[in-house]
């Protein structure tokens, strides 16, 4: 019984902290990946102002370049000295009406600087990558495309540096175009990017919200600028990585913190609650189990105090009943009246030493110390003896026992026992089927087996209860057993004391009132054989 | 109508007579510019190869009350390197530095280790002891963002940029650069982009571990100074040297073409960067300071002309912006050279300090040669190009006189004992600093002579 409880225990508390717990991780799991994308939106979206803040520089640096008026009509000395004095532009160059260079001319008298850029973008003029001014009419099938394109960038790699070439129209439908400093264009981009504060300088800002950093990116994938206070070990990935517009989109923008800042208060609150919930869990079930524990320790007590009080009733009720039946057998036939009297107080003292010791036995059966004694007889002859002290009672009541015997032979069997089941039986019979005329008991004898059957003619008992009239303390609620005096062991006792002598006890189907069928192993006494 | 007419021709004449008066002596004063040819008098009929020297010299400006107003970044290391004894000397002589100024000039102070912080936005120095408490607050640690650093100085410069002021960044580094872009060709083009907008960018090497090459590059392109401080002592010397030119500029903006007359074939301008097309060779510089001379000296090749002519070899026009009237000016000067048949009038009448700067340019191009091969591991060769290099400057010195070519000498020697030995980082970033002096006639060293 211990294990089991233990389990049962267990599985409340645990089963629910399970299915609590799953559900707990599945929704922390599920609002985590959520908030995370949440914040890699936010992040992403922030990164993506800061590359539309550097789209904006070069919107402006396009618009500076194109504010040169009729760059194609200037001479290549005014074209020198213009780059000279410019700080963002390295180069400057014109196409002729066939997308040829004129200016710097492959062939014309060349500064070192023109000849190192004409290395530099060698490929965009042999692969004609920058459409020239008739390039529409040239190729009409794609004109509708090209006729659109007044401007636009060239990205070179060469070496380990970048050639950055801006080309457009100008007023004379020339294509010129310039090639930037590149170097001068990040350190742009650097001056227009954030700084990292210093705590002290603005104050009150507190180092934690400081810590993180977004690094710029350059295409070989080294840092070229860093803000924010956070280092980054080398193989970190970043919480959130955006491109930079084209024509930088080699350039990327990358977040970095060090750890999420989301989702842990989330799974705080959930362990927070999952533990609440199971201390209340233990709480609630060690409440039950001292309640059990309680109601069990209290059921014990009364039985032993029950048990106490029967054995003290005992001897006094011993001596009420011998001394009742002596006085019966002095007083002779011709009282009747007085006989009749004393003929009652034997019943009852009967009836109460047979509650007794159903008690007694119910408490032994309980401690597991009910032991039978066997001991050679004639089962019949058992039979009538006990019968024949209900005589008196049932006949009071309006029954009749008929008795058809057929287990004559000797066996062995434990008498006091015998006497037990029956009087369980055949008090019940008196209790609940009174007036109803023949009570008919049968007994057989088959070998060891030993089989008496109890039928009487009352009310019976429904087919549903035929188990459960067996179990302690149940006793059949209706309008025949209310305000019948019971314990409600009786039946129980006599389905023990008939399983332990090797047979049983069960209610058969009966088409009209109760029938109990008893089945005993009696072994048999043989000749030469030990009893 | 006829009143405007009248009015604008009494201002015409008040501009002439204000011309012709006071101002016209302070102009004359304030760049004196001379080109000259070392050998001008030649062998005839022959083509030979002569140095041509432009010379610009500031004029003194006197009183400190008429110099350019000054807009300056610095830009500070505060790498991990800088920790104690140098974060402490930089900030003592970047407080002096600033004690120098006057409230309209304009002051920012970037700092940077791996990223960079702007410690003081560009301001008019009204307010000193913001600067101050800036300063105070600095702190070392962490990685170098050299590039980055720069390029904050710059955009606080630019917030106030003028070209009537004297735009300048003073970097301070004594590390290697280690985050974002950090070869010296890359700093070197920021460093060219910023010298042609007119920032210079001076860079100062504190202790053993900064990249010279790197450092001098940037000052080089942008036409800043360059100064190796071994020691952080040397700081405040180093801050004091530099401002003493950033407030003497006399003129800024400096372009100096020398147009090569019909024949004569430019070959290359010894040291300094320039553009050469055709027979047109440019060259620019940031600034010019006071009392102290510039030159380009150009390698040109002369057709031998009859004996006893003359004729003009290259006509030099300097364009630049006068910093005491905020106005541009130019001067033209034209180099001439005559023949004759003698060698030994050709020896007598060569031009001394010319032959002696065109000598003292070939002295550093033959150090850098030297400290290449170094680079490279011979350390043999190195050697030997750097004995011949004391033999050739000697010589030249006994024949010129410029105690110049002495020194420099002298300074090859030590150079050449040093190449494989535990000093030689220390030589090589005395060397670089060396080359850029020379190589930009840094105005500290003509004014205080040889002093290193």
């Amino acid at each position: 019984m211990r294990p089991k409880l233990v389990i049962v225990y267990l599985l409340i508390v645990i089963a629910p902290l399970a299915a609590v717990g799953w559900l707990g991780a599945a929704l922390a799991r599920n609002e985590q990946t959520m908030v995370a994308v949440r914040f890699r939106e936010v992040l992403t979206g922030k990164l993506n102002d800061t590359a539309s803040n550097v789209a904006g520089l070069i919107e402006q640096r396009e618009r500076e370049l194109m504010t040169v008026s009729n760059l194609s009509a200037l001479s290549p000395a005014d074209l020198r000295e213009r780059a000279r004095a410019s700080g963002i532009v390295r180069q400057y160059f014109v196409l002729d009406q066939e997308g040829d260079l004129v200016y710097p001319s492959p062939s014309g008298e060349l500064m070192a600087s023109e000849v190192e850029f004409l290395r530099r973008t060698e490929s965009i003029w042999s692969n004609g990558e920058i459409p020239g001014p008739n390039a529409e009419s040239q190729q009409a099938s794609r004109a509708v495309q090209s006729e659109t394109r007044t401007k636009g960038w060239h990205v070179g790699f060469w070496g380990s540096g970048v050639s950055l070439v801006f080309w457009w129209r100008d007023e004379r439908g020339a294509v010129v175009g310039a090639e930037l400093n590149e170097a001068r264009l990040i350190s742009d981009i650097v001056g227009i990017l954030p700084e990292t504060t210093t705590p002290e300088y603005t104050g009150r800002m507190s180092r934690s919200r400081q810590d993180d950093c977004t690094t710029l990116v350059d295409p070989k994938d080294a840092v070229v600028y860093k803000w924010g206070a956070y280092s980054p070990n080398a193989k970190e990935t970043p919480r959130a990585d955006v491109a930079l517009f084209p024509p930088l989109q080699a350039w990327s923008l990358k977040y970095y913190s060090p750890a999420a800042p989301y989702g842990q208060g989330m799974i705080f609150s959930v362990i927070l609650g999952f533990t609440a919930f199971g201390v209340a869990l233990v709480v609630l079930a060690l409440y039950f189990y001292r309640e059990n524990t309680r109601a069990i320790r209290d059921a014990l007590q009364r039985v032993s105090f029950v048990n106490q009080v029967s054995h003290e009733l005992k001897t006094p009720l011993t001596n009420i009943r011998m001394y009742a039946e002596m006085l019966d057998g002095d007083l002779g036939e011709a009282d009747t009246d007085t006989r009749r009297r004393l003929g009652v107080i034997v019943s009852e003292s009967q009836r109460l030493s047979r509650l007794i010791n159903n008690v007694l036995t119910f408490g032994r059966n309980q401690r597991k110390l009910l032991t039978l004694h066997r001991t050679p007889g004639i089962i019949d002859e058992a039979l009538r003896s006990i019968i024949s002290t209900f005589d008196a009672p049932l006949n009071a009541r309006g029954v009749t026992v008929d008795l058809v015997t057929g287990a004559g032979q000797e066996a062995n069997f434990d008498r006091d026992a015998l006497e037990q089941i029956m009087g369980n039986l055949l008090s019940n019979a008196e209790k609940y089927a009174p007036n109803s005329g023949r009570l008919e008991i049968t007994s057989h004898q088959n070998g060891d087996t030993v089989t008496i059957t109890v039928s009487d003619q009352g009310p019976g008992i429904a087919g549903n209860l035929r188990e459960r009239i067996f179990e302690p303390f149940y006793r059949v609620s209706n309008k025949l057993t209310d305000g019948v005096a019971g314990a409600g062991i009786g039946l129980t006792i006599a389905r023990h004391l008939a399983r332990l002598h090797g047979g049983n006890l069960t209610l058969e189907p009966s088409p009209r009132g109760a029938r109990f069928k008893v089945t005993l192993r009696a072994t048999m006494r043989r000749s030469g054989g030990t009893p | 109508m006829n009143a405007m007419h009248h009015r604008s021709i009494v201002r015409a004449l008040a501009t002439l007579v204000v011309y012709l008066g006071g101002d016209y002596a302070a102009r004359a004063e304030l760049v004196s510019l001379d080109a000259a040819l070392g050998t001008p008098v030649m062998l005839a009929g022959e083509k030979q190869k002569a140095y041509l020297r432009v010379a610009l010299t500031g004029a003194d400006l006197g009183d400190a009350s008429k110099r350019a107003p000054v807009n300056v970044a610095f830009v500070l290391d505060k790498s991990g390197s800088m920790q104690g004894e140098k974060m402490e000397r930089a900030k003592d002589a970047t407080r002096m530095a600033i004690e120098k100024l006057r409230d309209i000039d304009i002051v920012s102070i970037v700092a940077y280790d791996s990223t960079v912080q702007v410690l003081v936005p560009a301001t008019k120095l009204t307010d000193r002891a913001m600067v101050s408490n800036a300063i105070n607050r600095l702190t070392a640690d962490n990685s170098t963002a050299l590039f980055a650093g720069v390029s904050k100085g710059s955009a606080e410069l630019r917030k106030f940029f003028d070209r009537n002021r004297v735009n300048r960044i003073i970097l301070l580094s004594d590390g290697m650069a280690n985050v974002g872009p950090s070869s010296p060709g890359e700093l070197g083009d920021l460093g060219m982009s910023l010298g042609r907008e007119g920032i210079a960018v001076t860079t100062i090497g504190l202790g053993l571990d900064y990249n010279e090459d790197l450092m001098t590059k940037l000052a080089m392109k942008s036409d800043g100074n360059h100064m190796f401080a071994e020691n952080a002592v040397d700081l405040d010397k180093v801050f004091a040297r530099e401002f003493g030119d950033v407030l003497s500029v006399v003129a800024q903006n400096v372009k100096v073409t020398i147009n090569c007359a019909e024949g004569v074939r430019p070959i290359r301008v010894l040291g300094r960067e320039a553009d050469v097309a055709g027979r047109s060779v440019s060259v620019a510089m940031n600034q010019l300071y006071g009392s102290q001379a510039k030159y380009v000296i150009l390698e040109v090749e002369v057709p031998g002309g009859a004996k006893g002519s003359q004729t003009a070899v290259a006509t030099a026009d300097v364009s630049y912006l006068n910093m005491r009237t905020n106005a541009p000016e130019n001067v033209r000067r034209v180099a001439t050279a005559s023949f004759t048949d003698s060698p030994a009038i050709v020896e007598a009448s060569a031009k001394k300090d010319v032959m002696a700067a065109a000598v003292y340019q070939i002295g550093v191009e033959r150090n850098i040669m030297a400290m290449r091969l170094r680079d490279e591991g011979k350390i043999d060769e190195a050697a030997r190009v750097l004995t011949s290099n004391v033999n050739f400057l000697n010589e030249n010195f006994d024949k010129y006189g410029d105690v110049n070519l002495k020194s420099y000498s002298d300074s090859n020697n030590t150079a050449a004992s040093n190449l494989d030995s535990s000093l030689w980082n220390l030589q090589r970033k005395k060397m670089r600093e060396e080359q850029h002096e020379i190589v930009t006639q840094q105005s500290f060293r003509s004014r205080s002579g040889t002093s290193r």
